[in-house]
């Protein structure tokens, strides 16, 4: 899929997706666009395999989960190992994402969650065994996202 | 609700959840978890209800979605102001996250998607105007997310 085949319509579906990933049915979406329910799933399911939508995820606020810790942990790593690195770091217990930077001297974002000290202190450890350089650990407060607002149709 | 208002089911439902918001059918979870499907769903309600589950959103490339700039923000806030002007941040149009950081300096990392350079000066300028102080930019390569994995495990282990 090139960036000319993402038309109006894949706009607004992604637009849907991205206000509520549950709770809104294909047909639901394709009242919205004034398109079939199926020809919604069609696009839906070729968003997916062309990698546009890579998952669908529910937001969770961790602290009242239990696990007040949520921290960034800024991470230098050779620039070319940086995208090999991602499946390995992801599979670590208690990260949950990585954010890789094209420039500047801390290239990967970790963030980790946990209980307490003792949770993030072992993953802190686990990154420096793979190479990894920790130059900074902050404590995040919190973490809002929005649909980007271009998938609007309004 | 507390710590102790999460049992393992619970725990399993985010999990499940987490890993595919749209595909996990209330049936499907309870069929692992060996419930009823009512179950899982007044479960699922209940976790909406209490602000533990807070949405339920598609993760999109944007590169593959024909937006090739995104680009992290590192901005500062004085601290009263921090959480409202993250809130504000939200609304400019083109920003798609606010972190938060428990920082004096480089407090809100705001992450946005620009058609082009233009754009992204139109988002910084927003910012600033909202009372930010922008002191960089980086462009993202890409971000990849997982389902926690403390939700995967059962009671007591750590």
């Amino acid at each position: 899929m090139t960036d000319t085949d993402v038309d109006d319509i894949d706009r607004a579906i992604l637009h849907a997706l991205q206000e509520d990933a549950r709770n809104i049915s294909s047909d639901e979406i394709g009242e919205r666009v004034g398109i079939a329910g199926s020809t919604v799933r069609k696009r839906i399911g070729r968003l997916e395999s062309a990698g546009v939508i890579k998952g669908y995820s529910a937001d969770v606020d961790y602290q009242r989960s239990g696990y007040p810790l949520r921290m960034l942990l800024f991470c230098t790593a050779a620039i070319p190992d940086r995208g090999e690195l991602v499946p390995e770091i992801l599979a670590i217990d208690g990260v949950v994402s990585v954010q890789e930077l094209v420039t500047g001297e801390q290239n990967l974002l970790v963030t980790a969650v946990g209980e307490s000290d003792s949770d993030i202190t072992p993953i802190a450890q686990q990154l420096l065994e793979m190479g990894l350089t920790v130059a900074d650990e902050v404590l995040v407060r919190s973490h809002e996202s929005t649909p980007f607002g271009e998938f609007d149709p309004d | 609700m507390t710590l102790e208002g999460l049992d393992d089911l619970d725990r399993r439902i985010l999990h499940a959840l987490q890993a595919d918001a749209r595909g996990a059918s209330s049936r499907e979870i309870a069929e692992r978890a060996d419930v009823s499907p009512s179950t899982v769903r007044k479960r699922i309600d209940r976790l909406e209800r209490e602000g533990i589950v807070t949405g339920y959103r598609a993760e999109v490339d944007f590169g593959r979605a024909g937006y090739q700039l995104q680009v992290q923000i590192a901005c500062t806030a004085p601290i009263p102001e921090r959480e409202e002007l993250g809130h504000r941040a939200l609304d400019v149009r083109g920003v798609v996250s606010v972190r938060e950081l428990a920082a004096g300096e480089e407090n809100l990392l705001v992450s946005v998607v620009a058609a082009d350079n233009d754009d992204l000066t139109r988002i910084a300028r927003k910012l600033s105007e909202l009372g930010l102080a922008v002191s960089d930019e980086q462009l993202i390569r890409g971000e990849s997310f997982t389902p926690y994995g403390g939700f995967d495990r059962p009671d007591g282990e750590s």
